[in-house]
């Protein structure tokens, strides 16, 4: 199956985030690149942008890069 | 989803004339790299590129999003592949068949990465920072549940109590979940050290617990530590504990960097 991965490197993770319509605000959380709003985890924690770790195909379900997001991620969505 | 191979075929074929993208598995975009194919995975580093090539990588990037691939950090999607392989153990399995209908998903979300952070443990994996992940979104509750499941206690002692428990039917979900609560915040059988405590603190958490067993009727702790430190609080706390309380028996098993010290007590 065909993937896509970026390194945790800023301008990597920026660059796919751009890609998909998102940016960073002045206090580095995750925003919406139109409505200037902040991205949501599932658990309706705002995303830092150290913390980006991904995103679910063809939705707005962002991951954390941890331990427990990645379980609750698996848990609900694979 | 339109075919990957040609959106990057269509991008690339002017500066990459020798590349197959047929034989491409993925895309990773990483800045610090040199643009290549390694094991055929295709590595952009978009500074590398002129900003229209920028562009165009970028609107490649969304349809794949939008038309069904995931995009993962590399270290994620390689834990993430780690995780599910680890979780699929049998003996992971057992655990979590057993609580699964049972705990909230919250607990069981715990429960989990718990089982993973043992697993990882077990196989001499970086322990640490899954740790300090799990304490850090379930506080108390996440070092308390971790260290159980680490020492083996929820097949050795939880699971085999809820059976007898439920011998003459099962428990219903609130009974059960305020029994799990009261062993997961209280567990009267054990103490876990931690790089925190010192001499003292460790000395007066096991005499407490050792106190309150005995009043309890529960004639046995078992004392656990990971790590040089530990191992040597532990040891150096022993002897006192002994002259303090009258112990019974006495069992240390020490292997490497992790020790089990058992004690046995008469009851008041």
């Amino acid at each position: 199956m065909f993937s896509v991965t970026f390194d945790n490197d800023q301008e990597s993770k920026l660059f796919i985030l751009q890609s998909i319509g998102k940016e960073i605000d002045d206090e580095e959380y995750v925003i919406d690149s139109e409505t200037k709003e902040r991205v949501l985890l599932p658990n309706g924690e705002e995303l830092l942008f150290n913390d980006f770790a991904g995103v679910k195909k063809g939705s707005e379900i962002f991951i954390k890069s941890d331990i427990i997001s990645l379980v609750e991620y698996v848990n609900k969505y694979r | 989803m339109g075919n990957p191979f040609d959106k990057l075929e269509q991008i690339f074929k002017t500066t990459f004339k020798n590349i197959n993208f047929k034989n491409i598995h993925g895309v990773k975009i990483a800045s610090n790299n040199k643009t290549q194919i390694t094991n055929n995975i295709f590595i952009i580093n978009p500074k590398s590129l002129p900003p229209e090539i920028q562009g165009k990588l970028q609107d490649t990037m969304k349809e794949f999003y939008e038309e069904k691939v995931e995009l993962l950090k590399e270290d994620t999607s390689k834990q993430l592949a780690d995780y599910t392989s680890k979780i699929a153990t049998p003996e992971n399995q057992t655990v979590i068949e057993f609580f699964k209908s049972r705990l909230s998903q919250e607990d069981m979300v715990l429960l989990q990465s718990c089982l993973y952070l043992r697993t990882v443990f077990n196989n001499d994996g970086d322990y640490a920072v899954l740790k300090s992940q799990i304490v850090e979104r379930y506080h108390g509750r996440g070092a308390s549940v971790s260290n159980l499941c680490t020492a083996g206690y929820f097949e050795s002692l939880i699971i085999p109590m809820f059976q007898e428990l439920e011998r003459n039917g099962s428990l219903p979900n609130e009974v059960f979940r305020a029994i799990y609560d009261d062993i997961v915040v209280n567990y009267p059988f054990a103490v876990f050290i931690n790089q925190r405590m010192n001499s003292d603190e460790v000395e007066a958490m096991i005499m407490k617990k050792i106190e309150a067993n005995k009043k309890n009727g529960t004639p046995r702790l078992n004392i656990h530590g990971i790590g040089e430190r530990n191992i040597e609080v532990i040891l150096k706390i022993l002897t006192e504990i002994e002259k303090k309380s009258k112990i019974a028996r006495k069992k240390i098993d020490q292997s490497g960097k992790v020790i089990i010290v058992k004690l046995e007590f008469e009851p008041e």
